[in-house]
């Protein structure tokens, strides 16, 4: 498998598992009606977003220690991140305009905070999507 | 228009060239050994120019190493 797939697989998982997790807590303390303190909050993406980018540090020394560390892009690599970067920026554009025009007339500032986030990692998680499924089953021009 | 494959005979090529392994033809082409296993499985269409350099690697012309599925 190559550096740039393992990547992409450790990026998807990792948001996966460590946002899904960080909204399904964000969501059960506002159904539960539950206002954590500014601390609380920030501790809580703190271990989300730490726990992701010790995942990805581990898999960029893995990455670094094999012998085609200095390999570069060939043009299939340039065409799969192009392809998954296209989709992934409409993404990107639709929930920047959700979260942008529609939800600061509805949501208090820490849903605000919490739908770009939300918008961030969906953008993020449908790129490595598609460049894991682009690599796995190719594509066709 | 129908849809039409284009397939390659790469894989017949590399076996009758000693057999030279998908890495070394990605290293003489220019792309890496994932590339070519793509390409031979028919996952992934080539540029032009990467297709003219395998067919340059194996002495062929472009028409003998890609062609439309029958």
């Amino acid at each position: 498998m190559l550096a740039r797939e393992r990547f992409s697989w450790v990026q998807l998982t990792g948001l996966v598992l460590f946002f899904g997790a960080y909204f399904v807590v964000v969501s059960a303390l506002q159904h539960a009606h539950i206002e954590p303190t500014f601390l609380q909050k920030i501790g809580i993406l703190a271990i989300a977003a730490g726990s992701l980018a010790v995942v990805v540090l581990i898999d960029r020394i893995v990455a670094w220690l094999r012998p085609d560390r200095n390999a570069k892009p060939d043009e299939r690599d340039k065409l799969i991140e192009l392809r998954a970067s296209g989709v992934a920026y409409y993404v990107l554009m639709a929930g920047a305009l959700y979260v942008g025009c529609y939800l600061p007339f509805l949501a208090t500032t820490w849903q605000i905070v919490n739908s770009t986030l939300a918008v961030v990692v969906i953008a993020e998680i449908v790129h490595h999507g598609l460049v894991v499924l682009g690599y796995r089953r190719g594509w066709r021009v | 228009m129908s849809e039409r494959k284009l397939t390659n005979n790469i894989r017949t090529l590399r076996f009758m060239s000693n057999e030279m392994t998908q890495a070394e033809l990605g290293e003489r082409v220019g792309v890496t050994r994932q590339t070519i296993a793509a390409v031979e499985s028919g996952k992934y269409s080539p540029t032009l120019e990467s297709a003219f350099r395998i067919a340059e690697v194996f002495g062929k012309p472009l028409e003998e190493v890609f062609r439309w599925e029958a």
